[in-house]
């Protein structure tokens, strides 16, 4: 029960975070966005390490600002939230993996070397 | 210890309710996550459609799109302390991290108008190629929810300054954030996968 408990605001039902929080969420993605940007200027890696790396750096990201920014949580008060939150994410990744998937056997099975992915 | 909870139920029926506001507007917002993982993805399967034109490599310039990065990242640092000094007790605060974060959305925007501007000077069109025209549609559908969240922001200010820090106002005011936040994430994406990735 150490964790500290978020507040939900009575008139919003929405939780703001503190200062310190804010303060974090920004400097943490500042910090990897700067990371992303210096990998690839100065194109320390392999290129297909580079496509892995910045893509992860980039979920990282989206992950700080979902805590520190949005203030996505897994509080009881808040579960629809996070089950909406979700649900979407299962969505997009069928729409992206699957829409992948399909273009890049269509372009191998018509002999274009299309997607350099 | 009991009866308080029953109390505040009895309090709140005479209140204001914004929660169900907020949790419809993060609703519109997950809808809002699937129009860009579609853009995302046509983006990703036309990118290499240049018919002979430029590449991004060719195009982009990391530095200049860097600095729209860090403005929007800032901006949406600033949006949170204008909601965090909401309980100050004073609305000019909260209005003017609001007016600096409208600032920032500007150079931003004005950042964003200008590359665009310049490339269609040097012929570079939404009507040049496969990968151009997924380009532009990411981007400026990115581009066109911050004009309307510039817009939004205006009338915030002028609520806030008419009617102060309310249920109402704080209501919309915590939509504005998740919006703000949520278009931020989705320039990351922008940033790494259209200009980093394209750059590799």
């Amino acid at each position: 029960m150490a964790k500290h408990e978020p507040e939900f605001d009575v008139d919003t039902g929405a939780t703001y975070g503190t200062h310190k929080s804010y303060a974090t969420g920004f400097i943490l993605s500042v910090v990897l966005t700067l990371i992303s940007f210096y990998l690839v200027s100065s194109g320390a890696l392999p290129k297909a390490d580079l496509y892995i790396t910045v893509g992860v750096l980039a979920l990282i990201q989206l992950f700080v600002q979902l805590v520190f920014f949005l203030h996505l949580s897994t509080h009881s008060k808040a579960s629809w939230n996070l089950l909406s939150f979700l649900f979407t994410l299962v969505m997009v990744l069928i729409f992206v993996l699957g829409t992948l998937w399909i273009m890049y056997h269509l372009y191998e099975n018509m002999g274009m070397n299309a997607m350099s992915m | 210890m009991s009866a308080t909870p029953v109390m505040n139920d009895h309090h709140h029926t005479h209140h204001f309710d914004g929660s169900k506001n907020v949790f419809g507007f993060w609703i519109y917002i997950m809808t809002d996550c699937i129009l860009f993982a579609t853009l995302f993805v046509v983006y990703a399967v036309l990118h290499t459609h240049t018919y002979g034109g430029p590449h991004g490599k060719e195009l982009f310039s990391l530095p200049f799109v860097l600095t729209e990065t860090m403005i929007l990242l800032t901006s949406s640092f600033t949006y949170g302390l204008a909601m965090l000094s909401r309980t100050i007790g004073n609305k000019n605060i909260v209005i003017g991290w609001l007016w600096l974060t409208f600032f920032l959305g500007v150079s931003f925007l004005s950042m964003e108008i200008y590359e665009f501007h310049n490339m269609v000077v040097e012929g570079h069109t939404w009507a040049t190629s496969a990968f151009l025209s997924a380009f532009f549609t990411l981007v400026s559908t990115h581009g066109l929810h911050v004009s309307m969240g510039l817009i939004w922001m205006l009338t915030m200010i002028f609520q806030i300054n008419k009617h102060g820090i309310t249920p109402v106002t704080k209501t919309k005011l915590t939509c504005l954030g998740l919006f703000w936040h949520f278009l931020d994430i989705v320039w990351i994406f922008v940033f790494s996968v259209v200009y980093l990735m394209g750059a590799i």
